[in-house]
C-alpha cells in the first residue's frame, strides 16, 4: 500500500508527557522531526493535566543530532529551528527531562542540554563532533554545556569532538542519574516524580553561570596547548571563542554569538571539506550496476594467503570483527612465525587496553594455519597477500581454482599487478576481484575494491557489506596500473625526486608538503616504505619510464647502494630509530645525477615545490576520472585522505582543485609544461578532461553531477 | 467564440479520514501539491497562470481564508496568480473547472488551474457542529428538509423509489471491484500524484498518538475483497433503514487540479488538450431527494448540447449512495457498462470538493483511451440539486 515510518508517539499518563522519538534509523533532528517535537511540547505546555514532559527515544540511539542532508536541501534553519526547539523547552514552565538512552550526538544533546534534567543508561554515549565538520555546536552547545559540567570538562569535551560514556557523564554532572537499560523507563519516570515534589522543579540554564577561577587563563592555556595540531585550522580556535562568550555573556547573548560563529565557520573552506568528505563516505558505496538486489553473499569464513606485512595485517583486522581466518603459508617455519606474530598482536592490544584479555583470547583463538589448499576448500572468502610477482599469483590462483568452493570469492592484495590477468588464471573469472589494502593493513581505513572486467554486482556487493565489518572504508576503482592511489602517487613522487636533481633537498621539499598539510613529506614517506618497493616497481616497467632517463634516477641509486630507508637506517635521511636526519650526501648524489644527465640546478622556491608536485596528481586525478577508473572525484578525495596522508581540511586532492579554480591548476600546469622544456612537454600535459572544464568554468563537482549544498 | 481546453491533471491518491494517511495535512500543502504537479505536467510557466479556482464544502481552520490562495501559493506559483474558493455542496469541484473555463471563454483568460479538494479529518467535526448549531428556522419555515442530512435523503430516496438493500449492496459490491481491477490495471497511474504525508495514529485506549511519515502512492480506502456477503453482514447506520457503510461514499481526503487553457494559445504553445468543455447545468431539486437531482440536470445538459442519452460515450456519476446512483442510471436509462467503469466513491472514497475535478480528469483519460468523443461528469448535490458538464474528448 505505502511505505510507513513511524515518527514520534505522545503519551500523557498519571500527570507525565512521555514524547518518544522513533524515527529510523538514528532520529535524525529533521525539519520533520522539529516539527513533530514543537506539536507534542505545545501539547503537553497547553495542557494542564500535565505537570512535566519526558523526552526519550524508542531505538537504539537517542539521537544522531542533526540532519545532515538538511546541508543540502537548506532546511537545516527552517523553522522550527533547533536552536527554536531548544529555547521552547528551556523557556517553558514545565519540567522537561531527557532520557538517554544510547548515543546522542550533536544537536541531540544540545537538545537535552536545554532539559532541566537528563538521565541515561550506562550505554550511552555524548557527544559535540561538530569541530570534526570544521563547525561548532551551533544550538547551544557551547553556551550550556560550559554552565552544566564545568568550563575545563566542557572544552574538552567540545574540541576533542568525542563522545563520553554514560557513567563519566554522570560524574562529571551533564547527567543526574544512570539506569540500566530495561529499566530507564520506568526509573527515569519515578526520578520525574520526585522532582515534581521537590522544591524547584525547573533547572534552566539561563539562571546559571560558569563558575572556574580563571577562564580567561584556562581559554589562553588550552588554546596554546592546541596550536601546534591545529595550527591550520579554524575552527578550534572559534570554539574557544565561543566558549568565552559563555563565561563572560547572559546565556540568550551568548546563544547570539554562538550562531554567529556557526554562521562563519559554515562558510569556511575547512568546514566545506569536512563536509564533502562526510558526503563523499556517503556516496563512495554507490557503485553504477550494482542495485540493492544484489543480494550480498554470506561470508563467514576467511583465508589469508600468505603470511607476510601485509597478509598478518589483513587477517588481524578480519580476526578483530569477529571472523574465523585460516593462514595458509608455503612453510610450517613461515606459518609459526605469522601466527606468533598475530598472537603477539592481541597480547600487545589487550595489554594496551584496546581489548580486555578475555576478548583478547578469543578474537586471536579464531585463527589457524594451514600449508594445504584443501583446508580451505570451505572458506567463503580467499584474500591473496602473497609477493608481488605474477608467476606467484598464477600458480597461487590456479590452486584456488582448483579447491576453492563454488561461489566463494577470490580476493587479490595485488597493488601493481594487472587484476584482469589474473581472474583469468582461473575459469570463474567473475568471482574474483581486488582488495588493495594499505599497510599497516590493520590500522589504515582505505580499501580499493578493485573491480575487474568480469567481476559479478553482487561481489562487489559483498565486498562493500564485509568492508563496514571490519570498519574499512571501501572505495570501488577499475583496473589501471596502480588502480586510483598508487596511481596518483606515481607523478606526484617524480616530481617530488626530480625536484631534488634541478636543485632541492629532500627536507626542502617534505616541508613544503607537510605545510601544506601532508602528514608526511614524499621523502620521508619512500624511506617509510621503503626504496626497494619503488625499485622493485620500476623493474617492471622499464618500457613505460624509458623516454625519460632522468626518472627516479636518485631512488634508483640509493637503490643500488643498500640505502633502502628507514628498516635499514639510511634512505632519503639518516635514521637514528625514528629521528629523521638530514644527509649532506643527497645533494652530492643528486648533484651528480644532474651533471650526468645535463639537467641544470638552481635555487628552487616553495610556490614551485608544492605546484609541482600537487598538479600533477591532479591531472592524474583528471585522467583517472576519464577514463572510468574512479567513478567520482570525492571518491579520490577520499583515497588520498586515508591512504595517503592528504590534509583531510582540504577535503582532498580534486576537491582543493575545485576550491582553487581548474582554470589555476590548467594554467600551471602550461606553464610548467613551457618553461621546463623537453621534461615539461613529458610530463605536464594536461588531460582533455581539465582543459574543457577549466575553460567553460565548470567545476569538476558540477560536472559530475553532485549535488550542491543548498546553504 | 473562444473553447477552453484542460491540457493536464493530477491529483493526491485519496486518503481514508480521520485515520488515514492525509489525516494530518494542511489543506493548502495537500492541495497545492496537485496544483503543483498538474502546472508542471501542463509544461507551462506558472507566471501565465491568471486564476486557480478551487471547490470545497468544508471552508474553515486549514481550508479556511480563500483555500484556493493559499494552495496556489503553497504550490509555488507567484504572488500573480489569484485564487477563488467556491461552495456548491458536492459539485464544487466540477463547477470550479466549469468556471475557470468560463473566465477563459468570456473573461479573455489565457490559463487558469481549477480543482477541488476536501480535507475532512482536520475540518468536518468541527465546520458541522457549528453549522449545525447555528441552523435558521427561517429556512426550516420555508423548506422542512432543508439541513437533512445526507445519510437520511440516502434513505428517503431508497424508500421512496424502492431501492432494495440487496440491489444496493450488488453495485457496492460493482463498485469494489472495478476498482480493484482498475488499480491492478493501472487506470488510476496517470492521474495520481504520489505523496508524502505525516500520519497521526491515535490509540483510542490509552490516548497515546504516534506520528508516521507514509509515502502514499495509491487510493487507500477500498476493499478489494469486499463481497455482497460482506455487504449484507454491516449494519444500516440507521436503525431499519437501508444505507450501510459499505453502500455508500467513504469519508476520505483528498484534492485534483486540472490546468484549462484558451484552445488556440494551447495549440499555438504545443500543448496537446485532453479535452474541451462543453457547458454545464445545474438545477434544484427538493432537499429531501438531493440524491436524484442528477435526473433534471443530465437531460437539461443533453438538450443544450443537442445530444441524447446514446451520444454519451463514458460517464462519471458520483457514488454517494448506491441507492440514488443506481436510481439515476436506470432512470435515464444509461448504459450500466460505461457507467463509472473504474469504480467510484463507494469504493475510493469521497472528499466532497476533490470529487468533482477528481471524476473530469479521469473521464477524460478513460474516454480518451476508449476512443469516445463524449463524456459526462455529474452528481447530486447537498441540499437539493443536481449538476452536470459535458466535455469533448481530443
Amino acid at each position: 500500500m505505502s511505505n510507513i515510518t513511524k515518527i514520534i508517539n505522545y503519551h500523557a499518563i498519571e500527570g507525565i508527557a512521555t514524547i518518544t522519538m522513533m524515527s529510523e534509523p538514528i532520529n535524525a533532528l529533521s525539519l520533520t522531526m522539529r516539527q513533530a517535537l514543537t506539536k507534542y511540547l505545545h501539547r503537553a505546555i497547553d495542557d494542564d493535566q500535565v505537570e512535566a514532559v519526558m523526552i526519550a527515544s524508542k531505538l537504539r540511539v537517542f539521537s544522531g543530532g542533526a540532519d545532515i542532508e538538511e546541508f543540502r536541501t537548506g532546511s537545516l534553519w527552517e523553522k522550527p529551528n533547533l536552536p527554536d526547539v531548544c529555547l521552547m523547552i528551556e523557556n517553558c514552565k514545565k519540567t522537561v527531562i531527557a532520557l538517554i538512552e544510547g548515543p546522542a550526538m550533536g544537536g541531540a544533546l544540545e537538545l537535552a542540554l536545554a532539559c532541566d534534567y537528563r538521565v541515561a543508561t550506562s550505554d550511552a554515549l555524548m557527544g559535540l563532533p561538530e569541530i570534526k565538520l570544521g563547525l561548532l555546536p551551533g544550538a547551544g552547545g557551547t553556551q550550556r554545556l560550559p554552565r552544566i559540567i564545568g568550563l575545563e570538562s566542557a572544552t574538552q569535551m567540545i574540541l576533542s569532538g568525542d563522545p563520553i560514556s554514560g557513567h563519566f557523564a554522570l560524574s562529571c554532572g551533564l547527567v543526574d542519574a544512570i539506569y540500566e537499560n530495561d529499566q530507564a523507563l520506568m526509573m527515569a519516570q519515578q526520578f520525574t516524580k520526585n522532582i515534581m515534589l521537590g522544591e524547584n522543579p525547573k533547572r534552566s540554564c539561563a539562571d546559571l553561570i560558569v563558575t572556574h577561577p580563571d577562564p580567561k587563563g584556562f581559554l589562553e592555556d588550552f588554546s596554546a596547548k592546541i596550536e601546534p595540531k591545529t595550527r591550520n585550522l579554524v575552527a578550534p580556535q572559534r570554539c574557544l571563542k565561543s566558549i568565552e562568550a559563555a563565561c563572560n555573556l547572559p546565556l540568550n547573548e551568548g546563544l547570539i554569538k554562538e550562531m554567529a560563529g556557526f554562521a562563519e565557520l559554515l562558510k569556511t573552506p575547512q568546514s566545506r571539506a569536512g563536509r564533502h568528505l562526510f558526503f563523499a563516505e556517503r556516496e563512495c558505496i554507490k557503485v553504477p550496476g550494482v542495485r540493492n538486489d544484489h543480494q550480498p553473499r554470506d561470508i563467514n569464513k576467511v583465508a589469508v594467503i600468505g603470511a607476510g606485512t601485509m597478509g598478518r595485517g589483513i587477517a588481524i583486522t578480519f580476526l578483530e570483527a569477529g571472523y574465523a581466518v585460516t593462514l595458509l603459508e608455503t612453510t610450517q617455519d613461515l606459518l609459526e612465525q605469522g601466527l606468533n606474530q598475530i598472537l603477539k598482536h592481541f597480547q600487545r592490544a589487550a595489554s594496551k587496553g584496546r581489548f580486555n584479555s578475555k576478548k583478547a583470547e578469543i578474537l586471536s583463538s579464531n585463527v589457524t594455519g594451514t600449508l594445504s589448499y584443501r583446508d580451505i576448500a570451505d572458506a567463503d572468502l580467499i584474500i591473496e597477500a602473497a609477493f608481488e610477482d605474477m608467476g606467484v599469483k598464477q600458480q597461487i590462483f590456479v590452486k584456488l581454482d582448483r579447491y576453492a568452493k563454488q561461489g566463494a570469492i577470490l580476493a587479490s592484495n595485488t597493488s601493481t599487478l594487472d587484476l584482469n590477468e589474473i581472474a583469468e588464471f582461473t575459469s570463474r573469472p567473475e568471482d574474483v576481484i581486488g582488495f588493495h589494502f594499505f599497510s599497516p593493513a590493520n590500522v589504515m581505513r582505505l580499501l580499493e575494491v578493485v573491480q575487474g572486467a568480469k567481476t559479478a554486482p553482487d561481489i562487489i556487493a559483498t565486498s562493500i557489506k564485509v568492508a563496514k565489518k571490519i570498519k574499512k572504508l571501501p572505495v570501488t576503482v577499475g583496473v589501471c596500473f596502480g588502480f586510483v592511489g598508487n596511481r596518483m602517487l606515481e607523478p606526484y613522487f617524480r616530481e617530488g625526486s626530480r625536484l631534488l636533481l634541478e636543485g632541492a633537498t629532500p627536507k626542502q621539499v617534505d616541508n613544503v608538503l607537510e605545510k601544506f598539510g601532508m602528514v608526511m613529506g614524499i621523502h620521508a614517506m619512500a624511506d617509510l616504505a621503503g626504496v626497494d618497493v619503488g625499485a622493485r616497481v620500476r623493474q617492471g616497467r622499464r618500457n613505460e619510464i624509458a623516454h625519460d632517463p632522468t626518472y627516479q634516477v636518485v631512488q634508483d641509486r640509493l637503490f643500488e647502494l643498500g640505502r633502502l630507508g628507514q628498516k635499514t637506517g639510511h634512505g632519503s635521511y639518516l635514521y637514528d630509530g625514528r629521528t629523521r636526519i638530514e644527509d649532506p650526501e643527497i645533494v652530492k648524489i643528486s648533484t651528480e645525477l644532474a651533471d650526468f644527465h645535463g639537467v641544470s640546478r638552481r635555487h628552487i622556491d616553495n610556490t614551485e615545490i608544492i605546484e609541482r608536485c600537487l598538479f600533477p596528481l591532479i591531472n592524474e586525478g583528471f585522467l583517472i576520472l576519464e577514463e572510468g577508473i574512479a567513478l567520482r572525484p570525492s571518491d579520490c578525495d577520499l583515497i588520498w585522505v586515508n591512504g595517503y596522508g592528504f590534509p583531510s581540511w582540504r577535503g582532498g586532492p580534486m576537491h582543493y582543485a575545485d576550491e582553487i579554480g581548474l582554470n589555476k591548476v590548467l594554467e600551471r600546469m602550461n606553464h610548467y609544461r613551457n618553461s621546463l622544456g623537453a621534461y615539461g612537454e613529458m610530463w605536464f600535459k594536461p588531460s582533455p578532461l581539465l582543459e574543457k572544464l577549466a575553460t567553460t568554468g565548470k567545476t569538476l563537482a558540477a560536472h559530475f553531477d553532485v549535488q550542491k549544498e543548498k546553504l | 467564440m473562444k473553447e477552453a481546453v484542460i491540457i493536464s491533471t493530477a491529483r493526491t491518491p485519496i486518503g481514508i479520514a480521520f485515520k488515514g494517511s492525509l489525516n494530518n495535512i494542511k489543506s493548502p500543502s495537500m492541495m497545492g501539491h496537485a496544483i503543483r504537479h498538474a502546472v508542471e505536467r501542463a509544461g507551462v510557466d506558472p507566471g501565465m497562470i491568471e486564476d486557480v479556482v478551487i471547490g470545497s464544502v468544508l471552508t474553515a481552520g486549514t481550508a479556511g481564508m480563500n483555500v484556493a490562495r493559499l494552495s496556489a501559493l503553497a504550490a509555488g506559483l507567484p504572488n500573480s496568480v489569484s485564487g477563488q474558493t467556491i461552495d456548491r455542496q458536492c459539485s464544487s469541484g466540477l463547477i470550479a473547472i466549469a468556471t475557470a473555463a468560463k473566465q477563459i471563454i468570456l473573461d479573455g483568460q489565457k490559463v487558469a488551474v481549477a480543482g477541488g479538494q476536501e480535507n475532512i479529518s482536520a475540518v468536518q467535526n468541527a465546520y458541522l457542529k457549528w453549522a449545525s448549531d447555528e441552523q435558521d428556522s427561517n429556512v426550516i419555515a420555508q423548506s422542512k428538509h432543508a439541513y437533512m442530512p445526507m445519510l437520511n435523503t440516502a434513505e428517503y430516496v431508497a424508500q421512496a423509489y424502492g431501492i432494495s438493500r440487496e440491489a444496493q449492496d450488488e453495485y457496492a459490491a460493482l463498485s469494489q471491484k472495478r476498482t480493484a481491477y482498475a488499480q491492478a490495471a493501472g487506470a488510476f497511474d496517470v492521474e495520481i500524484a504520489p505523496i508524502t504525508s505525516i500520519k497521526r495514529v491515535i490509540n483510542r485506549e490509552t490516548g497515546e498518538e504516534t506520528l508516521e511519515k507514509v509515502n502514499l502512492s495509491k487510493d487507500e480506502g477500498n476493499r478489494p475483497d469486499t463481497s455482497i456477503k460482506t455487504l449484507g453482514q454491516l449494519n444500516p447506520v440507521i436503525e431499519g433503514g437501508n444505507i450501510t457503510a459499505g453502500n455508500a461514499s467513504q469519508l476520505s481526503d483528498g484534492a485534483s487540479a486540472c490546468v484549462l487553457m484558451e484552445r488556440k494559445t494551447a495549440e499555438q504553445n504545443g500543448h496537446t488538450p485532453l479535452g474541451i468543455y462543453r457547458g454545464m447545468v445545474v438545477v434544484g431539486n427538493a432537499p429531501e431527494e438531493m440524491g436524484v437531482g442528477p435526473i433534471y440536470a443530465i437531460p437539461k445538459l443533453l438538450k443544450n448540447a443537442g445530444l441524447n442519452i446514446k451520444d454519451i460515450g463514458l460517464w462519471e456519476l458520483n457514488e454517494a449512495f448506491a441507492c440514488q446512483v443506481l436510481y439515476c442510471r436506470d432512470h435515464l436509462e444509461i448504459d450500466p457498462e460505461i457507467y463509472n467503469v473504474n469504480g467510484g466513491a463507494i469504493s475510493i472514497g469521497h472528499p466532497y470538493g476533490m470529487t468533482g475535478a477528481r471524476q473530469v480528469g479521469h473521464a477524460l483519460i478513460e474516454g480518451k483511451r476508449r476512443g469516445v468523443r463524449y463524456v459526462v461528469t455529474s452528481m447530486c448535490v447537498g441540499g437539493g440539486m443536481g449538476a452536470a458538464a459535458l466535455f469533448e474528448v481530443v
